[in-house]
């Protein structure tokens, strides 16, 4: 889902920049105390631990595999904001160590895969909780991602660079991703049935629980 | 695709991220022309000229611009199969997503070939477009430190713990990457069975669950010194460097470049 350079409009690229700046400015924000010097390893940590667990192929039935992606993951784990800033570090290595992605499109692909696919992936997760929670980690998941594509769809739609049709990148990446998003779900609740049960004061709801 | 091929191509691919990060700490110190030039100024050359490409509809000029980065990387030494290897891999994707316009589009043929020639002429472009682009940033991450991308940063006034993040992110990056190729080793040396997909999938979710659990912890214990070091996650940088004579040189570049084709 990393848009390179060159596919999207320069307008709607520091657009979607700008509006990642804001989201996560905000999110900084509402975690100002925790996200100071002393905790900013922690995260780091984290991020950096997340883009190696990004690695492992895992198997899929006919012989092919897949990778875990972790937007959804990551904001389970650390909460919504944390996560947020937490995937945006992961994506920006990706660009500028390895280049996956682009330089100028950056911010939008930290929009999608840091602002939405974290967001919406967390959003899904505390709805659908109550029903089970690894029902709701896979959701979180799999509507995470496809969140994200459909955000990396809209750009590439609205864009005069990219001459398919808003309608034909919206049903190629959204129907696309509903379906290798399943993938992503299936991979999130697999990791936090282990977490779950390996360090279950990880999970949101721990604290709730203990004080109960 | 067997459980220990799965395992054998996530090693594979370890190495070649680990393989590709210290590369990228070993070219910056060769002597070549973007190397000589400050971070800063690097860094808003080429995004500029990145920005300046990503405008361009023309095939004519966005050869020339993925021509201009090329000469950029000789210039740099950078090795050839190193740049070609960074160049070939987007472009090829992006001639393929956009083939198909080549048919759909309308307008005259291409001789008696069933292909528009705007679409073929459409679908050029933006290929070489995609090849300029990534061709642009390719020199500036294989001519500079990270820790002088971050410091670029820094100085262009990005917020400070951001940067900070961003510099333990890379610090990690190659002990996770050596703790998760040990941990896949491991595993591959107790696969001795052929495991059914419901199995794999178990085992792979207690792997990284294990793995996430493991860095989670060692988060924790970093995080822990460096409250007990009154610390700071922050890279101290290098005090502002004097502009040179390439600086000089590859912002004049850029600017003729940006005349040129905006003219």
């Amino acid at each position: 889902m990393h848009i390179p350079d060159g596919y999207i409009d320069l307008p709607l690229a520091l657009l979607f920049g700008a509006l990642a700046v804001v989201v996560l400015g905000v999110a900084a924000k509402r975690v100002n105390g925790e996200i100071s010097d002393a905790r900013a390893p922690l995260l780091g940590v984290v991020a950096a631990s997340i883009f190696a667990a990004q690695m492992l192929d895992w198997p899929i039935p006919g012989g092919t595999s897949a990778h875990f992606v972790g937007g959804a993951f990551a904001a389970i784990l650390l909460g919504p904001h944390l996560g947020a800033l937490c995937v945006a570090t992961v994506v920006t290595i990706q660009a500028l160590v390895f280049g996956d992605g682009g330089l100028v499109v950056l911010g939008a692909n930290v929009f999608n895969m840091a602002v939405v696919e974290v967001y919406v992936g967390y959003a899904f997760y505390r709805l659908l909780v109550p029903y089970g929670e690894f029902r709701a980690a896979f959701a979180a998941g799999w509507l995470g991602i496809t969140a994200g594509a459909l955000t990396a769809a809209l750009q590439l739609g609205l864009s005069s660079a990219f001459q398919y049709q808003l309608l034909t990148t919206l049903s190629i990446m959204g129907v696309g991703h509903l379906v290798l998003g399943l993938v992503e779900g299936a991979i999130t609740a697999s990791v936090y049935r282990y977490l779950a049960r390996a360090r279950p004061d990880l999970r949101p709801n721990a604290a709730s629980e203990v004080s109960a | 695709m067997s459980g220990r091929d799965l395992l054998d191509r996530t090693v594979a691919a370890i190495a070649a991220s680990a393989q590709w990060f210290l590369l990228a700490e070993d070219l910056p110190d060769r002597d070549g022309f973007l190397q000589a030039v400050t971070p800063t100024v690097k860094l808003v050359g080429i995004a500029t000229l990145v920005a300046l490409t990503v405008t361009q509809r023309a095939l004519a000029v966005v050869s020339a611009l993925a021509l201009f980065a090329t000469v950029l990387a000789a210039l740099s030494r950078v090795p050839v199969r190193t740049f070609l290897g960074r160049l070939t891999g987007p472009p090829a994707f992006a001639l393929v997503v956009v083939a198909p316009q080549a048919v759909l589009m309308g307008g005259p043929s291409v001789g008696s070939l069933p292909l528009s020639a705007a679409g073929v002429d459409y679908a050029l472009t933006f290929a070489v477009r995609v090849t300029a682009c990534v061709g642009f940033l390719s020199v500036l991450l294989l001519t500079t430190r990270f820790a002088d991308l971050l410091a670029a940063f820094r100085r262009l006034r990005a917020p400070p713990i951001a940067v900070s993040l961003l510099g333990i992110t890379y610090r990690y990056l190659l002990l996770f990457f050596a703790e998760l190729e040990r941990m896949v080793r491991a595993r591959r040396s107790r696969t001795i069975a052929e495991p059914s997909l419901r199995r794999n999938w178990r085992d792979s979710g207690n792997f990284v669950g294990s793995f996430l659990v493991r860095s989670l912890e060692r988060g924790e214990r970093v995080q822990r010194a460096a409250r007990a070091r009154g610390g700071t996650g922050s890279t101290p940088t290098r005090p502002r460097e004097p502009l040179g004579r390439a600086d000089l040189a590859f912002g004049l570049v850029v600017v003729l470049a940006v005349m040129v084709v905006v003219a």
